[in-house]
């Protein structure tokens, strides 16, 4: 996947779990402060996040995740990492 | 046999369908509207505290605010008093938990006889055809699908019968439930609860006590306008005035405090005069009547039909009286049903209207579901007021953040808001069920360490003033903001358990929000 399409996914993600209006979502937005999700939002995303990358997200990383564009990255590695381990075995 | 054609008939004449045809002629002024009532006119009922979501519904959505503040009471909110042992502590001696001052929001104590009689007037004024001393027995409803929808039914009075053909049919026939019955729609409900209730004359008024120090701890505001609860464990006895020198008193009891004695006037004297405080003030008075229900809560497998047919009021459940809730679920459900027979009398698809129609069905059984948790296998601990206090204060804001914030703004009209609130339903609920199983391990725990009555003399609470979001109630806010006064709360209630189980020095550490609906509390 690419970054972009990554970050299209990610949106869809957002809209169709959190009711979010496709506009108002940006890569530097907020997730909390901006876009009004809090932490049981937040489980529900990272339950899309390893649908979507087969990978248990860190606890720690996941508590620092802030704007859209943190987690577009945040799965990037995780699919990177991924992939890594599939060639690995 | 005569025949009628209506476009809405509603069956039954109690609050819930008296308030629904008003609404229906503010709402939907086009639209014809005829409620059945079996009975020729209105008698005591049960029911007569409002709390705030149906306060607004009745002030501002049906208009009614003058109306009643001239004809009944402003509430004084909800007064908790608790006792001994024995159950021989006098009034003023007793721990109180209550307000000190008028709620955000007024409530009221109706007159529920005046109110539904004056209800069919002002709704007969308004061009509503009012049919008492109707009975209507089998419905039978047209679900094919078809644009030109006809439900039929026998409305059979004095007159002799009526064929009814109608649109939209709603059942709100209280207990009776007579769409719900022939649907079974009925679920029953796993909260044992009776109820055993009358209406008493020249009960003493508790404001013309004269102990100073009692008066002036309430800024001597009046506690006799208050929903008055006399709390013991596994029991409770209201004491709620409705007018004209009335007093309601009734009992709500888990079934082994019930007995068929207490349905008879002289039984329900005795039980009640075994509590002092409650035999002081009911010493100068004299009963009217009894009334009783063995089993008080059930609930529905639905609420709301696509093909035009509805349940309001006690016609679909019912949870408990505590917090006296009866009003606000007529509230919703009445607010739900105009919304969808204007949505389809404007010619919505069938798509848009079955959604709708699905999305708030959901939302009425989460929110059944959600207030059943505030009542069921808690009994137990109402008698002690250090945990009562504890539960209030969760329950309190619960009410206030949760389900008063989105009704009184109108979020519970929306959609995408409903939706999501459903969407979270799970880890609210299991958050309720971890703090419910919190305040039962409290009473289990004091109950054994003979704790559990220790503080149920003298003390005095408003169980609000560690609330530090007054001034933001029923104020337009995001839900992050909410979400973060009731952490902050959830934290708090959580650690003053903690204190009272293992005490005042021991620390629990803070939780975030998803934490309080993953883990255990103690």
């Amino acid at each position: 996947m690419t970054r972009d399409e990554i970050y299209n996914h990610l949106v869809d993600i957002l809209v169709n779990t959190f009711e979010l209006e496709r506009g108002d979502i940006r890569p530097e937005v907020n997730l909390f402060e901006d876009l009004d999700l809090d932490s049981i939002d937040a489980v529900d995303m990272f339950v899309e996040i390893h649908a979507l990358t087969g990978r248990r997200i860190d606890a720690e990383v996941a508590r620092k995740i802030r704007t859209v564009q943190d987690v577009v990255d945040l799965v990037e590695a995780e699919l990177a990492k991924a992939k890594g381990e599939g060639a690995a075995s | 046999m005569s025949e009628l054609d209506v476009d809405v008939a509603i069956i039954g004449g109690g609050l819930a369908g008296s308030l629904l045809a008003r609404h229906l002629r503010r709402a939907l002024p086009d639209l014809s509207v005829a409620v059945f009532e079996r009975s020729r006119e209105t008698s005591f009922k049960v029911g007569e505290s409002t709390v705030e979501i149906a306060s607004h519904y009745l002030s501002r959505r049906l208009g009614l605010s003058t109306y009643l503040y001239e004809h009944h009471l402003p509430k004084n909110g909800l007064r908790f008093f608790f006792d001994t042992p024995e159950r021989d502590a006098g009034l003023t001696a007793m721990s109180e938990l209550g307000s000190y001052g008028f709620p955000p929001l007024p409530a009221f104590q109706v007159d529920r006889a005046r109110l539904e009689a004056d209800l069919w007037d002002m709704n007969k004024e308004s061009g509503v055809d009012m049919r008492v001393g109707a009975r209507v027995s089998e419905v039978e409803l047209d679900e094919s699908g078809r644009a030109q929808r006809v439900h039929r039914f026998k409305a059979v009075g004095e007159g002799g019968e009526t064929d009814v053909r109608c649109r939209w049919v709603v059942d709100a026939s209280g207990r009776a439930s007579v769409l719900a019955r022939q649907q079974r729609l009925r679920v029953d409900s796993d909260h044992p609860i009776a109820a055993v209730w009358g209406r008493f004359t020249g009960v003493a008024d508790m404001d013309d006590i004269d102990d100073p120090a009692w008066n002036a701890r309430v800024r001597y505001t009046h506690r006799v306008l208050s929903t008055n609860h006399f709390c013991y464990p596994g029991y409770w006895i209201w004491f709620i005035p409705i007018s004209r020198g009335v007093t309601s008193v009734g009992v709500v009891c888990e079934h082994p405090y019930f007995t068929d004695a207490m349905r008879k006037p002289e039984g329900f004297l005795r039980f009640l005069n075994q509590h002092r405080a409650v035999r002081d003030l009911l010493r100068p008075s004299e009963l009217m009547d009894v009334l009783a229900f063995k089993q008080l809560a059930y609930g529905t497998t639905r609420y709301f039909s696509p093909h035009g047919w509805y349940l309001t009021g006690e016609a679909a459940a019912f949870s408990d009286p505590f917090y006296s809730p009866g009003s606000d679920f007529i509230a919703l459900e009445n607010d739900y049903i105009v919304d969808m027979i204007g949505l389809e009398a404007r010619g919505a698809s069938a798509s848009e209207r079955e959604e709708r129609c699905a999305t708030y069905d959901e939302y009425m059984h989460y929110r059944l579901r959600s207030t059943m948790l505030i009542y069921r296998d808690l009994y137990p601990i109402l008698g002690s007021f250090e945990i009562l206090s504890l539960k209030w204060s969760f329950d309190i804001a619960s009410y206030y953040n949760m389900w008063g914030h989105f009704y009184i703004n109108d979020l519970h009209l929306d959609l995408k808001q409903i939706r999501s609130e459903v969407r979270r339903q799970a880890p609210t609920l299991e958050g309720q069920e971890q703090f419910a199983a919190l305040f039962r391990k409290l009473g289990e725990e004091l109950r054994a360490q003979g704790n559990y009555y220790r503080s149920n003399l003298g003390k005095f609470t408003y169980g609000i003033e560690h609330i530090d979001y007054l001034d933001e109630i029923f104020a337009p806010r995001s839900r992050r903001r909410i979400m973060e006064v009731n952490v902050g709360l959830f934290n708090l209630i959580r650690g003053r358990a903690h204190a009272l189980l293992h005490g005042p020095d021991s620390r629990v550490p803070d939780l975030d929000l998803a934490a309080f609906s993953s883990q255990s509390l103690l």
